[in-house]
């Protein structure tokens, strides 16, 4: 069987367990639990470990989706699941500024560990106070708008946005791999 | 269009940051609250922005502060001033450059004047409460609300780059706020670097840092190699993080490298470039399965 894995990052409540869970034809293997300390006030419960969705295409070919802990501080698995991925997406919550440092960092790590095709999704961008793309783009330190990965718009709830940002980031391997 | 947020939520230096990273010309208001530990900064004081640069400050209730500096200095005659006073309406160019142009004021006098509006600046760091909004400028150099032009008056006609600014800004800081000090590295992170050059001079202990963020030495590695102490070197650390020259990582398991590593930028243009995809433990993908793939998400959602 060949598999195809994408890593979904982000930030706690950037919308992760929602995408996959969206999209995938199992349920969702979570490992979620009871958030604590200021996790809480963003929502009852977190990934502690990660999520695990899959796609059947065929017989021969699968694609699996695995979800990062959005925890501020570094996570091991951050590190076994990049590892693992052919590519990834990164999910911002636009509506949060207080989270793009954060986001910086967890796209900053990912980008230190591996070299892969990659888009920026940007989620709850119709919530009061969300900022624009090329906003939130500088400041995760993107300046050059020519040389920046894709920054797409994803509603994690709705299967056809998170479809759309799937081909997104498949095209840009395709594209690589030209 | 312009951003806008709490300082409790978005600092002083990422402000500054997304201006420096976009080059932006505006209006940058900050408004401090009541609860703001600043007494000297309550009000609004808006700092003005060249292409990413530091060009003026001005505040509603200091009018004509940049006259009132240059009063202060003693260095024009009362006779002066007063005309310098009625120019308000007809000035066309920063007053610095007018007094300049009429050998009112030295270079130095003039680069005293940038200083001390800076030092102004600086002061607005120490502001842990309050609210900022940035006002884009539009391309005739002028921002919305209300609808004005860059304040002349304020202006010495000299800049600052704003990366300087956020440096020197952390660097006069005396206490980091306690949203700031959540984010200090730990001992066992290392740092990598986040640009490629720098145009602004470090301290020694910012240099110990900047030369070994290569992702493979630790804070606590450097702090046994140069003998600056490991609290030091986390504040440090994080004021440069936080004005985002350098982030934190965790130590990676290579062995250290003698080069400097490539900026992330750098290695995003590398990446595009890449024409195999491939990680540690997954071999490259076959188009077919790609291709399979974007089909099957086209026509089943």
């Amino acid at each position: 069987m060949e598999a195809f894995n994408i890593a979904i990052t982000g930030n706690v409540g950037a919308g992760k367990t929602s995408f996959i869970k969206t999209i995938s034809e199992i349920e969702v293997v979570s490992t979620e639990k009871k958030a604590s300390d200021e996790v809480n006030q963003l929502k009852h419960n977190t990934t502690v470990a990660l999520d695990f969705g899959r796609l059947t295409l065929n017989a021969e070919q699968v694609l699996y989706l695995y979800g990062t802990p959005g925890q501020n501080r570094f996570d091991f698995m951050w590190e076994i699941i990049i590892e693992k991925a052919h590519a990834y997406i990164v999910l911002i919550d636009a509506h949060r500024p207080q989270d793009f440092y954060n986001g910086r960092r967890i796209f900053n790590f990912m980008q230190s560990k591996v070299n892969l095709p990659m888009i920026i999704g940007l989620t709850h961008t119709d919530c009061e106070g969300a900022w624009e793309a090329d906003d939130v783009a500088l400041a995760l330190g993107l300046k050059n708008r020519r040389r920046r990965p894709p920054i797409i718009t994803v509603n994690a709830s709705d299967s056809s946005s998170v479809a759309n940002s799937l081909i997104c980031l498949l095209e840009q391997l395709m594209m690589a791999n030209v | 269009m312009g951003i806008s947020g709490s300082l409790q939520d978005f600092s002083l230096p990422e402000i500054l940051q997304i201006i420096d990273n976009g080059s932006k010309s505006g209006r940058l208001s900050i408004t401090s609250s009541l609860k703001g530990k600043a007494l000297q900064n309550q009000g609004t004081n808006d700092l003005w922005f060249k292409n990413g640069n530091f060009v003026a400050l001005s505040n509603p209730f200091k009018y004509n502060n940049l006259l009132s500096l240059i009063k202060k200095e003693n260095i024009i005659s009362s006779k002066n001033i007063v005309k310098l006073y009625s120019l308000e309406r007809e000035i066309s160019i920063p007053l610095g450059e007018y007094c300049l142009q009429q050998s009112l004021l030295s270079v130095e006098r003039v680069n005293q004047l940038l200083e001390n509006q800076l030092k102004e600046v600086y002061s607005l760091f120490e502001l842990d409460d309050g609210w900022f909004f940035f006002d884009d400028a539009d391309s005739n150099n002028q921002v919305s609300e209300p609808k004005e032009s860059f304040p002349l008056m304020e202006m010495t006609g000299k800049k600052c780059d704003t990366l300087t600014i956020s440096l020197q800004g952390m660097r006069s800081l005396s206490k980091l706020d306690n949203r700031l000090t959540e984010q200090m590295p730990e001992p066992n992170s290392g740092l990598i670097k986040l640009e490629d050059n720098l145009n602004c001079k470090l301290l020694p202990i910012e240099a110990c840092l900047w030369d070994d963020a290569n992702g493979k030495m630790s804070l606590k590695k450097i702090a046994q190699k140069t003998l600056f102490e490991i609290q030091d070197l986390q504040t440090t650390a994080l004021r440069l993080i936080l004005i985002g020259l350098l982030e934190e990582v965790p130590v990676s398991r290579e062995e250290p490298q003698t080069y400097a590593a490539p900026s992330l930028e750098r290695k995003l243009a590398l990446s595009s470039t890449n024409s195999m995809v491939k990680t540690k433990s997954q071999g490259k993908v076959s188009n077919s399965l790609l291709g399979n793939l974007v089909d099957f998400l086209r026509n089943n959602f």
